[in-house]
């Protein structure tokens, strides 16, 4: 609307431009998605032989302050890499981006990931990239996250980003300041199901598990829940005996989880169980009553047919 | 309801399970269950090998555009044009970063197993007739954020291509017979299992292990670790789906009522017709008896089909899925009333100890 007002257009002096860029706030905290490590993963193992590390895009979202940054999913970049030089396709970044910014309007560039902990001038490189006013995150700066995946070490995850606080002018494209940011890992409850799936195959010998059946996994849940109690009260026996020394904090913990319980008057609670258990019983009569008029009925068109 | 399974000639490998690879499993879910209530799908990439089929990519098709013109847009969304030329792009760009580019079928989300319908069985007769082992992965919203993962692989049996082939798509009651076709063996289920890469293992490995920073409240005793186990299997809210799942129950039963007053009407009129034919020919019998003394030109018999016209049969396709999805719903009821009454029972006897 002040446009129309006004008759002056001035643009911005360089310098305010910077001044602005580094007055945009940066991120304190980054979250990461369990699908895109698994992306990651993914795409180390299908790397090309000799190949020491990979790169891609990360994509996700930015909180509207831009104090935290969520990555949700990535995909890979090809790209080449010797002693010399560096050459990474620009052209599938960019083409790919689109095609995933398509299907996941609400994921956007966010930064790229490597798979090794090592930072380098290519990474520098790379990161001005991700970072740069054409294509990259601009005003905002890039994340850079580093996997070690390298199979006789832990993985470890490390994010960046990068100021040019310090750079020399003359090497700007191949220098830049990498500066950490804690990171945690998050998931939507929605998830959640899914990542216990699949870490519930972690300790087997096979990497391998099946999907359990709900009933199967009401009984997974309580005995754990009951191995847990037994933890519990083996390790407040012991205290009693006076075996292990007492923590006045978990003694604390225990006691106002206790008081929560419910204390519920027993012919109310009578009245309302058999209630619902009679409601569940009538849903249960009613399907296995139109299950069996299906199947007869199915039956009786078969022999019509037939005869 | 062990039928022989009669293998198609064409299907030189049959596949018997599926294998799932975690990344994509995350992918999938996350997808579907961030789109809820919609229903979205997307492509699955794998390959099929020693009778198993492994799913090692996925990505999700792009919202239709122009939602809402027509209700039910994504019907036929893997095979709508905008998303085939999607799928080439997609692939080609995948196939640079070594990853496997065979499709090998697409998943969908469903809203407490309401899957079976006219555009589930068009997709899969069109991927089935491109690669016999195309799959489909149903991936029910609902059951997941309740309990335990609640996903399928499905794909239609060999009696249903039969049906489909030698009726020409009509599913007439004879052809259905014939095949020995029953709304119970319309899709035939794959086991499916998952599999985690060895760097998915020490990635699981590393997320649980305490030397993974995590922020928690240090004085707080509630495990902040990523992999902390779920319990949300032991909730007790069991109303509003047990609520949602009789309704839905009831609504198929709505629809496979109307569905056989259709078929009714069909037969009423072919019972008409017929009546009509019996009575044409009564006449021209009489009528030839008559012109065969006047040495007159008969008329044959066989020509009341050039006079009437008998009604088409309805196609049983609809009947067929209606009864596959009741059939489907009442599964569900039991299996979950079978899980909540034993919860019930839990809580109701620890209460008592503790009254």
């Amino acid at each position: 609307m002040s446009n129309y007002g006004s008759f002056l257009h001035l643009s911005k002096p360089a310098s305010m431009m910077t001044a602005q860029a580094s007055s945009t706030p940066t991120p304190l905290n980054i979250i990461i998605h369990p699908q895109s490590l698994f992306s990651i993963l993914d795409h180390t193992l299908r790397r090309n032989e000799g190949q020491e590390r990979v790169i891609g895009t990360l994509l996700g979202q930015r909180s509207e302050d831009g104090t935290e940054i969520e990555i949700r999913s990535a995909f890979a970049v090809p790209h080449i890499e010797s002693a010399a030089q560096v050459e990474i396709d620009m052209e599938y970044h960019k083409t790919m981006y689109n095609l995933y910014h398509k299907a996941n309007p609400k994921e956007i560039l966010v930064g790229w990931y490597a798979t090794s902990l090592e930072l380098n001038a290519f990474s520098a490189l790379i990161q001005n990239f991700y970072s740069s006013v054409s294509d990259g995150t601009y005003p905002y700066p890039a994340v850079h996250l580093t996997m070690q995946v390298d199979p006789s070490s832990d993985i470890s995850i490390k994010t960046y980003i990068s100021t040019n606080v310090g750079v020399l002018p003359d090497k700007i494209s191949e220098s830049c300041l990498f500066v950490p940011v804690p990171n945690e890992l998050r998931y939507a409850e929605s998830e959640r199901s899914g990542l216990e799936l699949v870490a519930s195959a972690k300790n087997n010998e096979s990497r391998e598990t099946s999907i359990i059946s709900d009933i199967a996994n009401l009984e997974k849940s309580i005995e754990e829940v009951i191995s847990m109690l037994d933890r519990v009260s083996a390790y407040v026996a012991s205290v009693q005996d006076g075996t292990s020394p007492g923590n006045a904090a978990i003694g604390k913990f225990l006691l106002s989880n206790l008081s929560l319980a419910p204390k519920i008057d027993p012919d109310e609670l009578e009245k309302l169980f058999n209630s619902h258990l009679q409601d569940i019983l009538l849903v249960v009569y009613l399907s296995n009553t139109i299950k069996t008029q299906m199947q007869l009925f199915n039956s009786l068109k078969r022999t019509a047919v037939i005869s | 309801m062990a039928f022989p399974v009669t293998v198609l000639p064409e299907l030189t490998t049959p596949v018997y399970s599926v294998v799932i690879d975690s990344g994509v499993l995350l992918k999938l879910t996350r997808h579907t269950s961030e789109a809820f209530p919609a229903t979205v799908c997307g492509l699955i990439l794998g390959l099929d090998a020693n009778s198993v089929l492994q799913l090692t990519h996925a990505f999700p098709f792009p919202p239709s555009e122009g939602s809402g013109a027509s209700g039910n847009d994504d019907a036929s969304a893997p095979r709508s044009k905008a998303n085939v030329r999607y799928q080439a792009d997609m692939i080609r760009l995948l196939k640079e970063v070594n990853i496997e580019a065979n499709p090998v079928g697409y998943y969908i989300s469903s809203y407490l197993g309401g899957f079976f319908n006219q555009a589930l069985v068009d997709n899969l007769v069109a991927l089935q007739a491109a690669n016999p082992n195309s799959i489909v992965l149903v991936h029910d919203v609902t059951r997941s954020s309740q309990s335990s993962v609640s996903l399928k692989a499905y794909r239609l049996s060999a009696q249903f291509l039969a049906t489909n082939k030698s009726s020409g798509g009509k599913f007439s009651s004879e052809a259905v017979v014939k095949n020995n076709l029953t709304y119970v063996d319309i899709l035939e289920e794959l086991p499916v299992s998952i599999k985690n890469s060895h760097l998915g293992t020490a990635l699981l490995h590393h997320l649980d292990s305490p030397t993974f920073a995590t922020k928690g409240d240090p004085t707080s005793f509630i495990s902040t670790s990523a992999l902390a186990p779920n319990f949300d299997s032991l909730d007790l809210s069991i109303d509003p789906y047990l609520e949602k799942s009789v309704e839905f129950l009831l609504e198929s039963v709505d629809d496979y009522y109307s569905e056989q007053g259709t078929f009714n009407y069909f037969q009423r009129q072919l019972g008409r017709e017929q009546s009509k034919i019996q009575q044409w020919i009564q006449k021209t019998r009489s009528e030839n008896t008559l012109r065969e003394r006047a040495n007159l030109p008969t008329v044959s018999e066989e020509d009341w089909q050039k006079h009437f016209k008998l009604p088409t049969e309805p196609s049983r396709l609809d009947n067929l899925l209606i009864s596959a999805q009741i059939d489907q719903y009442c599964k569900q009821i039991e299996e979950y009333s079978s899980v909540v009454s034993s919860k019930m029972f839990a809580v109701q006897n620890s209460l008592d100890i503790h009254n």
